[in-house]
């Protein structure tokens, strides 16, 4: 689709007021010219009623969200995949300002921003890693309220849930040919000796609880998180789920592996042939597994055993049998089946005559596969997670410490937990006048360009053209985007119209104008906009329209109010959904009485497959 | 009403114009579904690049804090692999690649490069090998 672009050029004689000295630096950085991109995503009924901020560097665009508990958190994304979430899917508008830079300063902004999403990964992290240790721990003292079992990655591929690693499977055992490479490789008896091993690790494994008193979290340091007691009793679990699948020769489960009937998915000799090598290259690596020094490694030979067991049955039967990853639904779309047929076509092709297969081409077939797949059976165009994670509900065997030692750690867990806790949220806490989306960008801006106030602005006017604070009334959204139109060397502005705008001017186009005009204006007889329970019940679009924006802000207000008062007779039903929609449809069409809009109406099950 | 209605309509907007974009996990970048074209065949050399680049990254920060432990290391690089899908990542040389890039963006002395290079390698030849291409300029 092609976009609507206004470019203002920034009138020359205001480049020429900037001084002889401006224009000489310009003329030298223009040898290595580079640009970063201010943007600003207008207001929206979902997410976000003052609008939001972000800086684009090449493709990627970081920025500042709203989590929760309240806090705020460094975010980076693909700009395709933003524009997506923000433009498409929240029905936003997005503006923006490019602003010339030198590829010095590119890159220094790129570091800094993303040296603060590595610090911040690492600290998340070691908080999911506590919230872990602690689910478990309850898990192991029968607490109320924990499950009893543990969700184990990648165990699904093979296991039912209820499996216990210290119980003897039921059957016969038939080792899997894998299990006579290993046993070839490394000697006989080596996979139940590496059981063995692995229950007296198992047995004696700790948490090695930290001291809250001498936590010290700093939003400028990064500190490798340290490793969840959690994650090692998984890795361990997974491990013994391996052997026993390796030394039982179960096969996957059903439903693991897909196994279509569409012609798309014959092989020729070639590309049979391809995976006839690529399986001797995983089965090498799954050999080399027990040789690692990776902790998971368990977990990376169930998904190689079940990857195997695909490319047996590929090989035997020349159709293309792959790991079925589930999508969700999505409604479906011609347009979603025939993207995915083509992409999976192309991926197939790529078996031969590019090189030996890899993993990276592997995991691409297998991708296309399940999305053409799924496109073709469900109309979904939704892209399965990158890695399959088939958990199974195993039942989690503690460690020997007796019930009071369980307890103790569990209380110093505790402790620590809520410690780590209160220092994120001294770091971190959202603050709507101090410490938002835009106040952040300016903020980690300053800290790439000097140490003191002085040193910032100087640098500022020499890489930026001029100097955003970000402070008040800079925090605003869109007062950032029009400081930073007036400060910095803007050299273009363009604007991303929304997803119903862009529609909105297509039907336009096609049809009459003042039909699409009048259509389209209500949720009554729209065709481009489909109401639904995410969105607070409105009648007429005001986003299009200034001057009968009060007008319709009125009946939008109505509406709202409406929806609140059926919600007093429905909250039992609905736990009180629809009269916290309603209160707040009635909130957001109030500003449409004075000209301003904030409700655009979304789109939120686009699938993702592109128009 | 337009008494009440006014000032209160002000201060609301007041209150919400300088409000952020709430995230709930799914939107967040992990939301693959957004962006399929990240995962089709066709992208496969742009998503390598991106592994690579946070390899990279998160090695020059890795080896210039004073306390990371090897294993560490190594579930944080699983952890990004699996982000791109990958699972072999420490049989794939793009991930020494990565790592030798990272060191040279750490602007490591001599040793302390040849001492990451045999741990972070593990000591193996062809994992070393690799570190030391990415580590040239």
């Amino acid at each position: 689709m092609r976009l609507r672009k206004v470019i203002n050029h920034k009138p020359r004689r205001q480049a020429a007021a900037r001084g002889l000295a401006g224009v000489l630096m310009l003329a030298a950085l223009a040898a290595e010219a580079a640009d970063i991109e201010y943007l600003y995503i207008n207001a929206g009924e979902g997410s976000a009623s003052g609008g939001h901020a972000a800086l684009k560097l090449n493709d990627e665009v970081f920025h500042f969200q709203h989590v929760a508990p309240g806090w705020l958190r460094a975010q980076r994304d693909d700009f395709a995949q933003f524009r997506r979430q923000y433009g498409d899917r929240e029905n936003r508008t997005i503006f923006r300002h490019r602003v010339e830079v030198s590829e010095a300063t590119q890159a220094l902004l790129r570091e800094r921003f993303n040296r603060v999403l590595l610090i911040e990964a690492e600290q998340f992290d070691q908080r999911a890693g506590l919230a872990k240790d602690r689910r478990l721990l309850e898990i192991f003292l029968h607490r109320p309220g924990a499950p009893g079992t543990l969700a184990l990655k990648g165990a699904g591929l093979f296991l039912a849930d209820g499996w216990n690693y210290a119980e003897a499977p039921a059957g016969r055992a038939r080792p899997a040919a894998l299990a006579r490479r290993v046993e070839a490789a490394f000697g006989p008896g080596f996979l139940a000796a590496r059981q063995q091993a692995l229950r007296r690790s198992l047995a004696s494994l700790r948490p090695e609880i930290g001291d809250p008193s001498a936590l010290a979290l700093s939003a400028d340091a990064f500190q490798p998180a340290a490793s969840a007691f959690a994650e090692r009793y998984a890795d361990h679990l997974s491990a013994l789920a391996a052997l026993q699948v390796l030394t039982w020769g179960r096969a996957p489960r059903p439903g693991v592996l897909a196994r279509p009937s569409a012609p798309e998915f014959r092989l020729d000799e070639a590309e049979r042939q391809a995976l006839v090598a690529y399986r001797a290259t995983l089965e090498g690596y799954l050999l080399g597994l027990f040789r690692s020094g990776r902790a998971d490694w368990g977990g990376a030979l169930l998904l190689g055993m079940a990857r195997l067991a695909a490319l047996d049955e590929s090989i035997a039967s020349a159709r293309l049998v792959f790991l079925h990853q589930a999508a969700s639904a999505a409604p479906p779309s011609h347009t979603a089946y025939a993207w995915s047929r083509a992409e999976f076509m192309r991926a197939k092709s790529g078996l031969v005559g590019g090189g030996a297969l890899d993993e990276w081409a592997y995991v691409g077939l297998e991708q296309a596969a399940n999305l053409f797949l799924a496109a073709g059976e469900a109309g979904s165009g939704v892209a399965p997670a990158a890695t399959p994670a088939w958990p199974a509900e195993v039942v989690a065997v503690p460690p020997a410490l007796t019930v009071a030692e369980w307890q103790e750690a569990l209380a110093r867990l505790e402790a620590y937990q809520q410690a780590y806790e209160d220092a994120l949220a001294r770091l971190y806490a959202y603050n709507l006048l101090g410490r938002n989306c835009a106040s952040e960008i300016f903020r980690v801006l300053g800290q790439a360009l000097g140490e003191s106030e002085a040193s910032i602005r100087a640098e500022s006017l020499r890489r930026l053209g001029g100097e955003v604070s970000g402070r008040f009334p800079e925090f605003i959204p869109f007062v950032s985007f029009q400081a930073v139109g007036a400060h910095w060397r803007v050299v273009a502005t363009d604007t991303l119209p929304s997803y119903r705008l862009r529609r909105l001017a297509q039907a336009r186009r096609a049809e009459n104008p003042l039909l699409v005009d009048l259509r389209e204006s209500n949720v009554l007889t729209a065709s481009l906009y489909r109401w639904h329970g995410g969105d607070a019940a409105f009648v007429f679009f005001t986003d299009a329209t200034v001057w009968a924006r009060p007008l319709a802000g009125g009946v939008n207000l109505a509406a709202g109010l409406a929806q609140g008062l059926a919600g007093l007779f429905t909250w039992p039903w609905d736990g009180g959904g629809n009269l916290w929609q309603g209160a707040k449809g009635a909130l957001i069409s109030l500003p449409e009485l004075f000209f301003f809009n904030i409700r655009k109406g979304s789109f939120p099950d686009l699938p993702g497959a592109g128009e | 009403m337009t008494r009440f209605l006014m000032p209160f309509s002000l201060l609301l907007a007041a209150v919400l114009l300088p409000a952020c974009s709430f995230s709930t996990s799914s939107k967040s970048s992990s939301d693959l579904a957004s962006s399929p074209s990240s995962l089709v065949p066709s992208a496969k050399d742009k998503t390598k690049a991106g592994f690579e680049t946070d390899v990279r990254d998160y090695t020059a920060e890795f080896v210039k804090s004073p306390d990371g432990k090897l294993q560490a290391f190594r579930a944080r690089l699983g952890k990004i692999a699996d982000q791109y899908g990958l699972t072999h990542w420490d049989a794939d040389k793009s991930t020494y690649v990565a790592i030798g890039k990272g060191l040279r963006k750490a602007g490591l002395s001599q040793p302390q490069y040849e001492a990451f290079k045999a741990s972070l390698g593990d000591s193996q030849a062809w994992k070393m090998d690799a570190i030391a291409e990415g580590y040239q300029p």
